[in-house]
């Protein structure tokens, strides 16, 4: 259970708490209390760990926690008692008479969205990424759990009092029970509540909407991602001295509707508050109806409402700080400027359910009683029309996968380099150095080939094709005004990886040390796209963009996320989602996720930028912290040993033959045995691509053949590439007498690319692994290079024959390791 | 007309009694106080009516009315008497003498306590008022709009009186409302203010309100057997605003008065009105439409389809729930009311109840 999902971090829970303060739309409990619980979870040590709804076993059981208060009586409780949200949880945990496994947010809001985390925390057990509605609501109704049919228990506790469990007929009567026991006179105006039990596999089910409203899925999914992307879009933008206002505008697919300096709090005669905001000017006035929750804006003098719920009224600060209705968040931001922005909630919460529910409710406590007024989308009027905005995205990730896949065989190059012991001229202690170096670099360099996967995912969600393909090396400055150049292990090398995984934020100077800071304006433009200049400073920047186009997009998830679904590749098609030893949070993982909406993207992204350059709260995880620690090392070794050379005398950008796709550069290399184990290496690394190929752009394959690819690709480069690359560091560059070495070229011809017909692709690869088994094994017979070489021609033999056992339907299934068996097994069609 | 002798026969009692339930908007007081009232009346010799400029500019008058809850109302036989005691003790306090009586508003009701009055004290009563319909607050009143003073103004149940004076209406209005609520008067208390002259209230009240509440409960009663409801909204240049049945009648008391919701549903089920009144109805929305249907001054009057106008007493509301098509029919209000203190005064209270917007006239809420 504790193995599935990810640690949050810190600054996970920052971005959480902010991007919940904005889905909270004015409640969802303080943002002083969120603030609290973080420092309480960090005090603990204990970090929440955050799941999927598939993580969880069909019978496994899940329940929410939410507080609920009065605003008077919680700027009381200084600190806030989040541990009556844990005795509510472990008390219906006993009244329910079965184990709950995790912990289910209800409410997105600055806090209600962190209880359930550090409740999850405190208890060792996993936090749902789901909510039961993409906002903060004041009244049960507005929760998609409210709908499930059925009595509700519920377990309320109160300071001084032990928890009471109350069983009510529906979630609607439940609330009335609440209001009077919590909210009613004489009470502590403070409790927190533990509700809606229910097993994993209800929670994965669907709910009808009624007449005319379909169905929707009872868990609002990734509902704690959204919120931890909406605060990581508004961070990074302040960050960047970008317009956080536009940022939260853009993740919540909404609109600024009003600025003010001033905002004045005060009661109706109907039974809500009115906050109403007085322009710039002091000219127009803007009320925002609220019962914590915003309910219900109104600009004084217009005839009908702004907006209202169950769309979103929001505010931040113009500098891009979150609040909340409290009175102590409004304190919090006396004097600065004051946004408001509305947003629409995606369509299925516009049900008839909950536009009625929330009818119902602002009628009651405002005494507005007309129609609902839907916040118009976003993008109406789009800048740019989505087939530009779908260009230009696989445009990006066709730069993205070319990007990762030469970063990926830089860090493999310089990997390979390193030598191996003492035996190589090394003291012990450098020994160490290089064998730590050599796998940080190998591991660095698979998070590459998770990246590339990821971006292969999200060319196939967005309608584009997985691209496998680059030009060779080496390449003149392209990102960063860095070259891309196979080169040995060393200083330069070192500087120019930290430079390449720097921090948006971080100053050029900081991290690129001597390399020429880009001239922005040179690089504008690039295959006719019009691209901010700033994508090239960096891959955070290249990211940055492919995240804004995918928020920016015109139109839903559907409209957007075109792929077919089993087209993408996950990590438990490659097996490769498992936790390895001293593994932390999965940070040593290959993660790969199937991507099919925007949550999903975004989580992609996350994790190839925060692997990279990171997050202030995980930097030790981050490339960019790793080459930067191995720089440093690097210098603390030299100038203990000024003749310390770790790496092997490679060529750099060492070729077969000159390409045209190539700058200057290339060493050609000429020693005869080197040039035909470099033959073999590249041809293993083209079949190799030919299968990534093969199993990215899968959609018409059995599960067989999936099974059979993703066998022998892994493989591949385990037995394969990397011991041929490992001969070729050892081998003579050129013909005459010097101690250059030869080195893995990563070269492609042009003839590779998608092998479309399934029958045929079988019987190429086939081929292609037969004849570079039999150049491997006689290779390996001549005096003049390695034995090895024929265990590695004995190992493409058993990958040949194994692929095609696998295609065949041959091959005994209990060889197969248990998680694709049980796929192989339970899906292959007839 | 002769301006010398009363043309309040039976049949016109009647007639005003109908006209002035639908421009009680509501509120005015419950339908059975006016037939209550009627009854007593029929002991008594009705006052003559006299058009405003047939009053002479230095002819003393007051409004004369009652305050009390709805529930209270309902008394039978209602003692009007208490009206004519805050009259006299008026009289007393500013030194005049009053030869003629000054309706302050219209309702099935509030019509008929000015004319008792009259009858009582042998006054003619005036045939104007500070409103072509009941109103909510004091305000709301053409005099309040015009400046003219307010005070003093006296509460009186025939034995216990209380005078007081503010310098404006806006601030007689929740003193009046303190004291109804303090228990000094159980029940109701006949309240008289607005002392002025003939040449104040030909300046300041709009004529023939009377007789407009008898000329429209004249054309509603022609036309019963026809089409009642058409032959109101015509007569009052009006719109029906909605069509169904009382589905839900509510009262919550929030933020210091009571605050009534009527709901109903329209025949095909697909849509639902709110009206909202403080006695007489200050809002209506329809699920339909996000901006009001209608708001005051402007009149948002009851009728059923086959025309029986009714208001949102208890009594009313109990005898057609459910049961009865109901109509809610919007009318402007005379220019008069739509001055902007008037406006504003309803807008204060609209505010309260969930309407952030500016005072929009029927006419222009199509």
């Amino acid at each position: 259970m504790t193995d599935r999902g990810r640690l949050l971090n810190r600054q996970d829970l920052e971005d959480l708490l902010d991007g919940a303060a904005l889905l909270g739309a004015g409640g969802g409990g303080p943002r002083w209390v969120g603030a609290q619980i973080i420092d309480a979870i960090e005090a603990m040590d204990r970090w929440p760990r955050l799941i999927q709804p598939e993580d969880l076993r069909d019978d496994e059981r899940v329940a929410g926690t939410a507080s609920i208060a009065l605003p008077t009586a919680i700027n009381s409780t200084d600190p806030f008692p989040w541990q009556l949200s844990q005795q509510a949880f472990l008390a219906l945990e006993g009244a329910s008479g079965h184990v709950l496994d995790a912990v289910l947010p209800i409410a997105l809001g600055p806090g209600n969205a962190l209880l359930p985390a550090i409740v999850a925390a405190s208890l060792g057990r996993p936090l749902v990424d789901v909510a039961a509605a993409p906002r903060a609501c004041p009244f049960l109704a507005g929760y998609s759990f409210a709908l499930l049919p059925g009595p509700v228990r519920a377990t309320l506790a109160m300071p001084g009092n032990p928890p009471q469990t109350l069983n009510a007929p529906n979630a609607i009567a439940l609330q009335q029970i609440l209001m009077t026991e919590v909210l009613g006179p004489g009470s502590p105006g403070v409790a927190s509540i533990a509700l809606f039990a229910m097993t994993a596999k209800t929670l994965r089910s669907a709910i009808p909407m009624g007449p005319g409203g379909g169905q929707i899925g009872l868990a609002y999914n990734y509902g704690l991602s959204r919120a931890m992307a909406l605060g990581r879009a508004v961070r990074v933008a302040r960050a960047h001295g970008r317009d956080p206002v536009q940022a939260a505008c853009v993740g919540l697919g909404g609109r600024v509707v009003f600025r003010a300096l001033q905002a004045h709090d005060a009661p109706t005669k109907s039974g809500s508050s009115a906050l109403t905001f007085t322009a710039l000017d002091g000219q127009s006035s803007l009320s925002v109806y609220h019962l914590a929750e915003n309910l219900m804006a109104w600009r004084v003098g217009d005839l009908a409402p702004l907006a209202m719920g169950p769309d979103i009224i929001t505010y931040l600060t113009a500098d891009g700080r979150t609040f909340t209705n409290d009175a102590t968040d409004l304190a919090a931001v006396a004097g600065h400027e004051m946004v408001v922005i509305t947003a629409p909630v995606p369509g299925a919460w516009r049900a008839p359910p909950f536009v009625f529910g929330w009818g119902a409710g602002i009628a009651a406590t405002t005494g507005y009683a007309g129609a609902f007024v839907p916040v118009p989308p976003r993008d109406t009027a789009p800048a740019k029309p989505a087939p530009n905005i779908r260009d230009e995205l696989i445009h990006l990730l066709h730069e993205a996968s070319e990007l990762e896949h030469f970063i990926c065989c830089q860090y493999l190059y310089a990997a390979f380099s390193l030598k191996q012991g003492e035996g190589e001229g090394l003291t012990w202690q450098e020994a160490m150095h290089t064998r730590d170096w050599a796998q940080m670099l190998l591991l660095v360099a698979r998070q590459e080939m998770e990246h590339l996967g990821l971006a292969a995912n999200l060319l196939t969600a967005v309608g584009g094709a997985p691209h496998f393909t680059r030009p060779n090396f080496p390449q003149s400055p392209r990102y960063a005004e860095l070259p891309f150049t196979l080169v040995p292990f060393s200083e330069d090398m070192l500087q120019r990886f930290v430079c390449l995984e720097r921090p948006m934020d971080t100053p050029w100077h900081e991290a690129c040390g001597p390399f020429r800071e880009p001239s922005r304006p040179d690089l504008a433009l690039t295959a006719g796209l019009a691209h901010s200049p700033e994508i090239r400073d960096s891959l955070a920047a290249l990211y940055d963009r492919i995240r804004t186009l995918i928020m920016t997009f015109p139109g839903d998830d559907a409209a957007l996320f075109i792929g077919p679904a089993n087209a993408e590749i996950d990590g438990n098609i490659l097996h490769v989602n498992f936790p390895r030893a001293g593994a932390l949070g999965g940070i040593f993982d290959v993660t790969l996720f199937d991507i099919m909406d925007r949550p999903s993207a975004l989580r992609a992204i996350d994790l190839i930028v925060e692997q990279g350059e990171g997050t202030s709260g995980a930097e030790e995880f981050t490339h960019y912290r790793w080459f930067r620690d191995m720089l440093d090392q690097y210098r603390a070794a030299r100038r203990a040993n000024p003749g310390f050379e770790p790496a092997r005398a490679l060529v750099a950008n060492p070729t077969l033959s000159r390409h045209a796709n190539t700058s200057r550069g290339e060493t050609l290399i000429t020693n005869p045995a080197a040039r035909e184990v470099l033959a073999l290496f590249n041809g293993a690394y083209e079949t190799l691509l030919l299968f990534m190929y093969r199993l990215y752009g899968h959609p018409e394959l059995a599960t067989v053949q999936v099974t059979a690819l993703a066998y022998t690709m892994f493989p591949m480069m385990t037995q394969v590439i990397r011991p041929l690359a490992e001969i070729l560091t050892a081998l003579p560059a050129f013909d005459n007498p010097t101690a250059h070495r030869a080195g893995p070229s990563f070269e492609i011809s042009s003839a590779i690319s998608l092998l479309p017909h399934a029958a045929a692709a079988q019987q190429v690869l086939t081929e292609k692994l037969a004849a570079l088994s039999q150049t491997a094994i006689a290779l390996g017979q001549r005096d003049d290079l390695p034995d090895r070489l024929t265990s590695i021609g004995q190992n493409l033999l058993i990958l040949s024959t194994k692929f095609n056992s696998i295609c065949a339907g041959t091959y005994p299934p209990d060889l197969l390791i248990p998680g694709v068996q049980h796929y192989f097994t339970q899906n292959t069609p007839g | 007309m002769n301006s010398h002798a009363s043309w309040l026969t039976q049949d016109a009692l009647q007639d005003v009694l109908l006209g002035a339930c639908i421009l009680g908007a509501g509120g005015g007081g419950p339908r059975v106080l006016g037939e209550s009232l009627l009854r007593s009346a029929s002991g008594l010799t009705l006052p003559r009516i006299v058009a405003p400029q047939d009053v002479p500019d230095d002819a003393r008058m007051a409004v004369s009315a009652c305050a009390g809850s709805p529930t209270a109302a309902v008394v039978d036989p209602f003692p009007f008497h208490v009206a004519t005691a805050a009259y006299q003790e008026l009289a007393i306090q500013t030194g005049h003498t009053f030869d003629h009586v000054l309706p302050g508003e219209l309702g099935a009701g509030n019509s008929f306590i000015p004319m008792l009055v009259a009858a009582e004290l042998g006054l003619p009563l005036v045939d104007a008022s500070g409103a072509r319909r009941a109103m909510t607050t004091l305000p709301e009143a053409t005099f309040a709009a015009d400046g003219v003073d307010i005070a003093p103004l006296v509460a009186s149940d025939g034995t216990t009186k209380v005078v007081f004076s503010t310098d404006t209406a806006l601030q007689a209005d929740p003193v009046l409302r303190a004291i109804m609520s303090s228990g000094t008067f159980p029940d109701f208390a006949g309240v008289a203010m607005w002392s002025m002259d003939g040449a104040t209230m030909k300046r300041s009240a709009i004529p023939g309100t009377l007789t407009y509440a008898r000329d429209l409960g004249a054309a509603l009663r022609k036309a019963r057997a026809t089409d009642p409801v058409e032959a109101v909204r015509a007569f009052l240049k009006g719109r029906i605003l909605f069509r169904g049945k009382i589905t839900a009648s509510t009262t919550t008391s929030a933020g210091g008065f009571d605050l009534g919701r009527i709901t109903l549903q329209s025949n095909d089920g697909h849509a639902q009105c709110t009206v909202y009144n403080q006695n007489e109805n200050l809002i209506a929305w329809s699920t339909q439409k996000p901006s009001p249907l209608g708001m005051g001054p402007d009149l948002l009057c009851w009728l059923t389809v086959d025309g029986e106008p009714f208001t949102n007493a208890p009594p009313d509301i109990a005898k057609y729930a459910g049961t009865k098509e109901v109509v809610l029919i919007g009318a402007p209000s005379p220019p008069q009311s739509r001055a902007p203190s008037i406006i504003s005064a309803y807008l204060s209270i609209l505010r309260q109840i969930g309407y952030a917007g500016p005072y929009a006239a029927i006419e222009d809420l199509q």
